[in-house]
């Protein structure tokens, strides 16, 4: 029947295109554990000493307490500055909720590279030198970040019908900051949740702004990855797969707050 | 034989029997409904019509043609969906030619029909708008045009109606039912909602659970109702099992009655006692209309009865005694 | 209600985005007149002028147009493919499309250098196999299917929503109608996906032009990319010359701003 065969066509597309994706995956995880591979198609053993060499070595520790400190760091400052904003925008500012929604395609018309010329020229020096400390780290990552927390925090709030909400509450007698908080917060949790581990890895990973803005004053783990490129081929397999690892238990933990609130 | 014969017609997915042994006839120029709640299989057996989906067992002739293999364009039927689908990168008279354009007609009768097309369904000013400019009832009604500018043998119908507000779709079953009379084509239209069948339907096939638990021409359906679940679903009965009929009416009955709300008589308290009849206290009234809805209780067993809504009908309040008298011939022995 | 003190919970995400991202914009786009301490157009003229920029940016825009045709030509399929499947089975893809989409840069230029660098998996096989004589990722043909790796599955993220719009009940119809599969794709589905399929060509371009970290480390200064360029000159070894950057920078922005508003102005005169 053709449509048996259609669905075995797209069955087999869509297998074959994910495994090519987890090829490179794959490579990473057996080199990291591989004894050594250089000739063969397979490695010719398997062990962990390259996982104990790498994370006895100071440099990297201090490199992935780094990125942590990081990426912890903008996690709280988006909880603090940009969650708000977009509070008050959905419920209040529709002209701020317009700005923010076009904020949205700017990382694709003002690629990484070019925020760096444009930061180099404002903070190397001058009132406010931040170049060099982790602190510019924080402030770049706000905006470059911002998509990410807001796209589903706000396909939470569009479900709520907010308005609807903080009337009920008047009703009531609860003031907007309580129906926030009591009713509003709560329900928004799941989008948050998914925004907030995307900001987390986005800050852990992030390469460009930590080699070119920052740079040897504080390595953060993708610089010191970069450092590390030309070594043992099984050095830098394992840095990745824990660098992968870190970002994969940021959104488990996000999954797991999603989990625990049903519906 | 008739134009439109379905035999036996069965279908599953896995262990979920979707629908089975469907026996229909469709007359010519005859306007058939299928009824029932929803998720009774009666969209995906009208799916089975068109070709969409497939039939497991059975067989389906249409003008006395064998289509149960035939491929959906092959079979000569027009479908309205539910949402319309209407083609939306397509003006209102594109979406019309299309499928003429299929059947490769000459551009100028394609121009003539779409024209006459339009001008029927009263659509020539928007023939230019694209569907995602119109409003819900010009949608349905390009629809439709559309579904009859092919001049198919057979049209189906799914849920025609169910996507618009409630004044649109009055309007627009009225207007359905006067452009079947006057053009005559053949039609199956699957709805859940038993007003529109009663209102549309020269013949209302009632479904339930997969399978078609009654068939005839509406008015015996509504009269009539072979099962406790027609009865249930087709005009609002009052359902009387064995045990209540015999505390309200003192009868013994073998089966539950089915009685309509307009079928009983409120009289005073004080009336003659021939006939079938029972003393009840009026516990609500409500204005439906034209009709005045009466919830009563009477031994233990709540009745609806319906009065017309007229100023000369003295108002009866909750609390009231009245006595309730039922005609015999009113009385439905369901299953 | 609107009261005057709302703006102030927004005034430190406002302050931020000024200081982060509409500053920095301004600085650079002034920074880009000034040559010696003077305004001037000189950097422009320089970079229009030098066939090492403009070959930049030829290499640039090749790869990024020849990438984000790749990825539409396999995502839209892949697409498709995926949206014929049951719920769940699309969530579960559509987050490893997810993940593999924003594995970029160091680690996966990385997993590429192990994968199919020389004396990886993959180049074993292929010159094993006689198929090539040799395979060099390190080339702007290896950039290409490194960024094929985050164009396709970055395809399938934005063209899968607007497929929506292409509802079964539409085929359907134009099969009832006696359209034959072709037909419906010339006349009604691809028109449809029209306006998503260029919003997403012009959203992969921009992804490839402004890639950086992936090329950077997989070919390091030698790749003569635009953004690569961009990086050499605020944080060479050799020279920097930061408002030449500026220009640069300036440059390349407005090459991925012009599709996005030619894009609109289309679309407006459609809808008009």
């Amino acid at each position: 029947m053709p449509e048996c065969l259609h669905g075995l066509g797209d069955r087999l597309l869509i297998g074959v295109v994910s495994l090519l994706l987890l090829l490179p995956v794959l490579a990473v995880v057996v080199s990291a554990l591989a004894t050594d591979w250089y000739s063969g198609l397979v490695p010719s053993g398997l062990t962990l000493q390259w996982f104990a060499r790498v994370l006895a070595e100071p440099a990297f520790q201090a490199a992935l307490a780094r990125s942590l400190l990081v990426a912890a760091g903008s996690v709280v400052l988006q909880v603090l500055v940009t969650v708000p904003a977009i509070f008050v925008a959905h419920c209040y500012l529709p002209w701020l909720d317009r700005w923010m929604e076009r904020l949205m395609v700017l990382p694709y018309a003002l690629p990484q590279v070019v925020l760096v010329v444009g930061l180099l020229g404002l903070y190397a020096g001058g009132p406010l030198p931040l170049t060099g400390t982790p602190w510019i780290l924080l402030g770049g990552y706000l905006p470059l970040a911002f998509p990410l927390l807001y796209l589903p925090l706000k396909n939470n709030l569009r479900a709520l019908r907010v308005h609807e909400l903080l009337d009920a509450g008047h009703l009531v007698g609860a003031g907007d900051l309580v129906i926030a908080r009591r009713v509003i917060l709560p329900c928004v949790v799941p989008g948050l949740a998914v925004g907030l581990s995307m900001v987390f890895a986005l800050s852990f990973a992030e390469f460009v702004f930590a080699n070119l803005l920052v740079g040897g004053n504080f390595q953060t783990l993708a610089v010191y990855l970069f450092g590390q490129r030309t070594k043992i081929g099984q050095v830098t397999a394992v840095i990745v797969v824990i660098y992968f690892a870190a970002m994969w238990l940021s959104t488990l933990a996000a999954l797991s707050v999603l989990r625990r609130r049903p519906g | 034989m008739s134009f439109v014969e379905i035999r036996g017609f069965g279908k599953a997915y896995g262990a979920t029997q979707v629908f089975a042994d469907v026996e229909l006839d469709v007359s010519e120029g005859e306007m058939c409904i299928l009824l029932g709640p929803s998720g009774c299989g009666k969209t995906t057996l009208l799916r089975a019509v068109a070709g969409l989906a497939r039939a497991d067992c059975g067989r389906l002739l249409i003008a006395g043609r064998d289509v149960t293999a035939a491929a959906p364009e092959a079979r000569g039927v027009a479908m309205v969906f539910q949402h319309y689908a209407l083609f939306p990168n397509m003006t209102v008279r594109q979406n019309l030619a299309f499928g003429l354009q299929q059947k490769r007609l000459a551009r100028a009768r394609i121009a003539a029909k779409v024209d006459a097309a339009l001008t029927l369904m009263e659509l020539a000013p928007r023939a230019d708008a694209r569907p995602a400019e119109l409003s819900g009832g010009q949608k349905q009604r390009v629809a439709l045009a559309r579904a009859l500018v092919l001049e198919p043998r057979l049209l189906l119908l799914d849920e025609p109606l169910s996507a618009l507000d409630a004044q649109i779709r009055k309007r627009l079953r009225d207007e359905l039912k006067r452009l079947q009379r006057e053009t005559g084509f053949t039609a199956i239209l699957v709805t859940h909602d038993q007003e529109e069948a009663l209102v549309l339907g020269d013949q209302v096939a009632v479904m339930h659970a997969g399978r078609i638990v009654q068939t005839g021409p509406a008015r015996e359906v509504y009269d009539r109702p072979a099962t406790r679940f027609v009865a249930g679903f087709i005009g609002d009965f009052n359902l009387l099992e064995p045990d209540a009929v015999l505390r309200v009416f003192g009868e013994h009955a073998d089966r539950a009655w089915a009685i309509h709300p307009e079928a009983i008589d409120l009289l005073p308290p004080a009336a003659g006692q021939d006939g079938l009849t029972a003393e009840a206290v009026v516990i609500d009234v409500r204005i439906h209309g034209p009709v005045l809805r009466h919830l009563l209780l009477t031994n233990g067993t709540e009745l609806k009865v319906d009065v017309l809504n007229r100023s000369s009908i003295a108002a009866r309040r909750p609390g009231d005694a009245v006595r309730l008298r039922l005609d015999r011939s009113q009385v439905r022995e369901v299953a | 209600m609107p009261r005057p003190g709302l703006v102030l919970w927004a005034a430190p995400f406002l302050l931020a985005v000024l200081g982060f991202e509409v500053l920095p914009v301004l600085s650079m786009l002034a920074g880009s007149f000034v040559q010696g301490g003077e305004w001037s157009l000189g950097n422009y003229a320089a970079l229009l002028s030098s066939r090492f920029y403009r070959g930049a940016f030829a290499t640039s825009v090749n790869i990024s147009l020849l990438t984000s045709v790749i990825g539409i030509g396999i995502g839209l399929p892949l697409s498709l493919a995926l949206h014929r499947r049951s719920a769940p089975v699309q969530r579960r893809f559509l987050t490893l499309f997810n993940v593999a989409s924003n594995f970029v840069g160091v680690p996966l230029a990385l997993a590429f250098t192990i994968l199919a660098g020389v004396n990886g998996v993959v180049t074993l096989l292929l010159v094993r196999s006689g198929l090539v004589r040799d395979f060099n990722i390190y080339s702007l043909q290896g950039l290409m299917l490194v960024y094929a790796y985050f164009q396709v599955p970055f395809a399938v993220l934005v063209l899968f929503p607007s497929l929506g719009a292409l509802t079964p009940d539409l085929a359907e119809q134009a099969r009832l109608m006696g359209a034959s599969r072709f037909t419906f794709w010339r006349r009604i589905g691809l028109p449809v996906l029209a306006p998503s399929l260029i919003g997403s060509l012009i959203l992969l371009f921009a992804n490839a032009m402004g890639t950086y970290a992936t090329a950077y480390a997989l070919i390091g200064g030698g790749a003569n990319l635009v953004t690569i360029r961009i990086g050499e000159l605020v944080a060479g070894d050799v020279f920097t010359d930061p408002n030449l950057a500026n220009a640069l920078a300036v440059l390349l922005v407005l090459a991925l701003l012009l599709p996005i508003l030619v894009d609109q102005l289309l679309l407006r005169r459609n809808r008009a």
